[in-house]
């Protein structure tokens, strides 16, 4: 293909970061690296156009009426709706953070006294501070427990006459103030709330604390409502021993929530993937891979009833075996003659392949995928924890976060090349591929000052302690999760800097016959770039909870996750004798949590370095077993792919069980066999709790044992190691025999 | 400046750009570090992402366009070579405009 642009470098430097040059400089190096690492993105937005003209046709068939400019903001308001899914996820991290710290304080009272001492010293102005502006574990637990003493003030010193002044430094002190004003704060409250003041005799006498709470029963005995019961009992609570009481008592509370918002992001997810066109391709190839890995009844979970049959599947896996055979055959021949040869029977068998990938579509059950992934079931299915959730979410978060890019290429391409009008002319809406590549470059020069600009408004709205609106919005509404702006000083901006003449002038070289308005541009791009921009601020908090969470020991969910010792070509990364491993730039977290395939993260090393030292003093993490399980013969003994990540349900439990059993090593015949056991042992793991053979440890006695030990790693250094009774011991050496192949055989 | 050259030129030399990116991206955090500790003395760094916030709050926008240029290589897929690239321009910009900025 012919590129009208030369990778340069000119003359530009970073103090005219303003400049179109610059930008076009800038642009043009990040599309041609990409291109020289095999990317070639014009390839992707190409097809994907497909997609979207056909969903832009059935617009204007439904809008036969409306001008050009009105399908132009009917697409405006499609691009919104994308950009708020973005939003779903805003107060994940939030809510995470105050789950950890309520888990933690719950386990932890004297930790609770130590930092409500420190509360009332600390300068931190928790009224404007987020758990996003905490620095290290003891800020999130010292707002944390500010949070819940200000709620306890609000509500129980609430109509107290004469008041106590509601201000941070009476938050802070709530127990003591609690205790100088028992008597009139419980004869307030209760008689407000249960109806009965004389409970304040209680708090107030001198009995001891044993009778105290046997009076207090009695009085609950009261309500027969459950609920009220429980409420007159838990604030009796805070009026005997303290604000803990309710801090202890708090975790029902906030795992319904957090619940709650992660299944309705999740659900929100899943479907806006569905609205562009995505989910089909997504259980295509899910089907297709675990055809081939000869696990029909897997595949059957996304697909109508009786596909994929038994022929579809072997036809698939002999096609899958004949291919692979063949390249290797390939590799090996130097006869020009007999390569050839096997070239045409690999292309005729690759069409055949194909042929048979598409047969897929016609039996892929879309319901079926959507029931497992929905709010409702999300929300009540007793075996998807907290921990299981996050990580279904963070895979299809992910997975949004990466289409949202390709979504915004191709929607800049319908307004540069003006499809609107084409389709309504029944013109031609066909693009050369050279076009859309430099249609790339153009669009990504806006890259530069469109993300200084959303960093500074993001700045100030981080700043700004007025930001809290007060809106009423409907329970779930996501606006409620968005500060909208003017792009107007975007544009404005663009247009002063880029010049629209000098602009005009530039792009017209690369691409003649379409029109360059330089502020109709800028506004195209920065609706399409704000959500994407967003989304990395999502990742980021993503990246973070996940973090937190593979290395919770309250997290018995999570028994194997951690980051994958090999390279993206499935190569360990361990050192021979066990005790390190090189760490990749981009390591990948793995993640078995429960669900229908592991969920991997990829993140860059120093940025998990530098969260894990502030949150807890170091990198140290732990290691994901058992990666090369899921590497496919087909792939080059690369990672299998996760086109898509569910729930375990019933069928797929049942197919687990089986799975555990069977080995490669067992006669073909036998019941037993299976030629690639290990990914279904694998994932069995998490939900039998039984350790396959492959990744258990042994005893030191030689003794076999059915555990499962973890390993940990420091992400700075590489050493590795155990975790005794919470401290961590470096891993003796092993005698070095034969190289090994994964990262899953190690020995005590 | 207590950049070693010699180390990254190595690095350079066996084309393993990510260990030279990763230099790189030490070395600028650490100016952006001090910068800040001209104004708040016991200013510690602890992620990019307050980095970020923190370059907006202590300094000009010059320093605050490097640390978004920062921020976005640690979440952006960008090739190493084009992260490197750029990381180069500012590093030199920095160098040759130390006094003036």
């Amino acid at each position: 293909m012919a590129k009208r642009f030369n990778a340069r470098r000119s003359n530009n430097s970073f103090d005219q970061r303003d400049s179109l040059d610059y930008n076009l400089q800038c642009s043009t190096e990040r599309i041609y690296s990409q291109l020289n690492k095999g990317t070639d993105e014009s390839v992707y937005v190409s097809r994907y156009l497909k997609t979207v003209v056909e969903h832009l046709q059935e617009i204007i068939s439904t809008n036969p009426h409306s001008t050009n400019e009105e399908i132009k903001d009917i697409l405006f308001s499609e691009i919104d709706e994308y950009a708020k899914t973005v939003y779903e996820n805003a107060y994940v991290f939030e809510q995470y953070i105050e789950y950890i710290c309520c888990q933690y304080m719950g386990q932890h009272p004297d930790k609770y006294n130590d930092i409500s001492k420190k509360l009332i010293d600390s300068d931190l102005n928790f009224e404007s501070l987020n758990f996003q502006d905490c620095r290290n574990f003891d800020e999130y637990l010292l707002l944390y427990t500010y949070r819940k003493k200000r709620e306890l003030f609000d509500q129980i010193f609430e109509k107290l006459v004469p008041p106590i002044p509601s201000t941070p430094d009476n938050y802070k002190r709530f127990d003591e103030l609690l205790q100088e004003n028992i008597g009139r704060a419980s004869a307030n409250y209760f008689g407000y709330w249960f109806e009965l003041p004389e409970v304040s005799n209680v708090f107030t006498s001198s009995d001891p604390i044993q009778k105290k709470k046997e009076q207090l029963k009695k009085y609950s005995t009261w309500y027969r409502n459950p609920k009220d019961k429980a409420d007159f009992m838990q604030y009796s609570n805070v009026f005997l021993h303290g604000s803990y009481s309710y801090v202890s008592r708090d975790l029902p509370y906030v795992e319904r929530e957090i619940q709650k918002d992660i299944a309705r992001a999740t659900s929100r997810t899943v479907q806006q993937l569905d609205n562009l066109g995505h989910l089909d391709t997504y259980m295509a190839d899910f089907v297709f891979e675990m055809s081939r890995m000869e696990y029909p009844e897997f595949a059957s979970i996304v697909c109508d009833n009786g596909f994929p049959t038994k022929d579809f599947t072997d036809s698939v896996a002999q096609l899958s075996k004949d291919i692979l055979n063949l390249e290797q055959q390939q590799s090996t021949l130097s006869d020009d003659a007999e390569k050839d040869k096997i070239s045409r029977k690999l292309s005729y068998l690759k069409r055949s392949l194909n042929k048979k990938k598409s047969e897929i579509y016609q039996h892929l059950d879309k319901d079926k995928l959507k029931s497992v992934l929905s709010e409702n079931y999300l929300n009540n299915a007793k075996s998807v924890s907290i921990q299981n959730l996050l990580a279904l979410n963070a895979f299809w978060a992910n997975r949004y976060i990466k289409e949202l890019d390709l979504y915004s290429e191709s929607m800049f391409a319908v307004h540069k090349f003006d499809l609107i009008s084409k389709l309504r002319n029944n013109e031609s809406v066909n693009i050369d591929d050279i076009d859309i590549f430099n249609m790339l470059i153009q669009m990504d020069t806006f890259y530069g000052p469109a993300n200084r600009f959303l960093q500074q408004q993001q700045d100030s709205i981080d700043r700004s302690s007025s930001n809290s609106d007060d809106t009423k919005y409907e329970e779930g509404d996501v606006e409620e999760k968005i500060i909208r702006f003017s792009y107007k000083p975007f544009i404005d901006d663009v247009s002063r800097k880029f010049g629209a003449t000098p602009y005009r002038a530039e792009f017209s070289k690369t691409l003649p016959n379409i029109e360059h308005n330089l502020s109709e541009d800028a506004d195209w791009y920065i609706r399409l770039y704000n959500p994407v921009f967003s989304s990395y601020l999502m990742k980021d908090e993503m990246l973070n909870v996940l973090l937190l969470s593979i290395d919770n020991p309250e997290f018995t969910d999570f028994p194997n996750a951690g980051i994958m010792l090999e390279d993206y070509t499935g190569k360990s990364l361990e050192s021979p004798d066990g005790t390190s491993a090189s760490i990749p730039y981009v390591p990948v977290i793995g993640i078995d949590a429960g669900l229908s395939f592991p969920v991997r993260v990829h993140a860059k090393k120093n940025v998990m370095i530098d969260f894990l030292k502030s949150f807890k003093g170091n990198a140290i993490v732990p290691v994901y077993e058992g990666s090369s399980d899921f590497h496919s013969p087909y792939r080059n003994d690369k990672q299998m792919p996760a086109p898509l990540v569910v729930p375990i349900n019933e069928k797929l439990k049942t197919l687990f069980k089986k799975g555990i059993k069977k080995k490669e090593n067992e006669n073909p015949n036998s019941q037993d066999y299976h030629p690639y056991p290990r990914f279904v042992s694998h994932l069995a793991f998490q939900s039998s709790k039984k350790v396959p053979y492959h990744l258990q440890s042994f005893s030191g006695k030689g003794k076999s044992k059915s555990t499962f030990v973890r390993r940990y790693i420091d992400l700075e250094s590489g050493s590795m190691y155990y975790k005794v009774n919470g401290q961590y011991i470096p891993i003796d050496p092993k005698p070095i025999s034969v190289p090994r192949q994964g990262d899953d055989e190690y020995e005590l | 400046m207590s950049f070693n050259k010699d180390i990254f030129s190595e690095h350079f030399k066996n084309k393993d750009y990510d260990a030279c990116s990763d230099m790189l991206r030490k070395e600028l955090i650490s100016i952006l570090v001090n910068e800040i500790k001209k104004i708040n003395p016991n200013y510690v760094y602890t992620t990019i992402t307050f980095l970020k916030s923190d370059c907006f709050k202590y300094l000009s926008p010059i320093y605050q366009d490097i640390a978004i240029k920062l921020y976005d290589f640690s979440f952006n897929e960008d090739p190493s070579e084009f992260e490197l690239s750029q990381m180069m321009d500012i590093y030199q910009f920095l160098l040759k405009n130390n006094e003036k900025i």
